[in-house]
């Protein structure tokens, strides 16, 4: 099952979206249970929004269950506060044979001014040793 | 544990329930002079029986949020601060249905600027990820 379709991916509200290029995005709604501090977006939630992304794009170009994606790191940026407002995500994969990265950033007004920056690094299931 | 002039249990009895941390039922749970612990519940309204994995999304507003209410517990009051950054190393992934902890320690603190680490686990027991944040003050002390 997608993690877009998980119960917390439904709670936040986050959407697919298609832009004018065909590329896929995610769009989180803006709503009143998704502010940190009165007027502003919670880092948490833009966090959220940007982990789903990278999950997403990951699980999309590795054909890799949603379930089975293993996630080791996540770095986070916040460049700009978030206001009420919509956010759109958008992520990139850089596929390796151990690692792989992926980057995604979330913004408002344009792409060219993010609001927050991920980076997150995923295990590749091939060379996964469980413990 | 008393604290100058912030308390943490009583901020979050005040404020803890609205907005994306009451949305994530959120608690609060102890504090010392420079740290503060809370908790996400199971999650068992956010879950469906299929789903196996807990979202990244409240393991990070987890921690974000313990180390914010860890820096003005140390400041001693409340002031407007914005995260700058968070780097969270996911040790094991938590399994859902399990109460997940997360103590974060403001270890350092400027003018401008506050320095925060912290770790969420499961009760009693395994670390499931450690945090290193920072956060920048945006109003006056």
């Amino acid at each position: 099952m997608s993690r877009l379709n998980s119960a917390y991916a439904r709670s936040i509200g986050i959407r697919v979206h298609i832009d004018a290029g065909g590329r896929e995005q995610l769009l989180l709604p803006f709503d009143q249970r998704l502010l940190g501090r009165p007027g502003f977006l919670h880092g948490g939630a833009i966090a959220g929004l940007l982990s789903l992304a990278c999950d997403h794009a990951m699980a999309r170009d590795t054909s890799t269950p949603n379930a089975a994606l293993r996630c080791i790191t996540s770095t986070l940026q916040f460049l700009r506060p978030g206001r009420e407002e919509n956010v759109t995500a958008a992520a990139s994969v850089q596929l390796g044979k151990t690692i792989s990265t992926v980057q995604a950033i979330a913004w408002q007004d344009t792409e060219s001014k993010p609001i927050a920056i991920v980076t997150r690094k995923y295990l590749m299931e091939s060379t996964r040793q469980e413990r | 544990v008393q604290t100058a002039g912030f308390d943490p249990g009583r901020f979050w009895r005040r404020f803890g329930s609205g907005g994306h941390n009451g949305l994530l039922q959120l608690q609060y749970v102890s504090h010392g002079t420079r740290h503060v612990v809370l908790s996400a519940p199971p999650l068992s309204e956010l879950l469906t029986p299929d789903e196996r994995i807990f979202p990244d999304g409240v393991l990070i507003t987890l921690l974000d949020m313990a180390g914010t209410l860890a820096v003005w517990t140390r400041l001693g009051h409340f002031r407007p601060q914005a995260t700058l950054d968070l780097r969270v190393d996911h040790i094991e992934a938590p399994r859902v249905g399990v109460k997940l902890e997360a103590y974060a320690e403001c270890y350092y603190l400027t003018e401008q600027v506050a320095y925060v680490r912290g770790n969420a686990y499961t009760q009693g027991s395994a670390t499931v990820a450690t945090l290193a944040a920072t956060y920048a003050f945006t109003g006056q002390p």
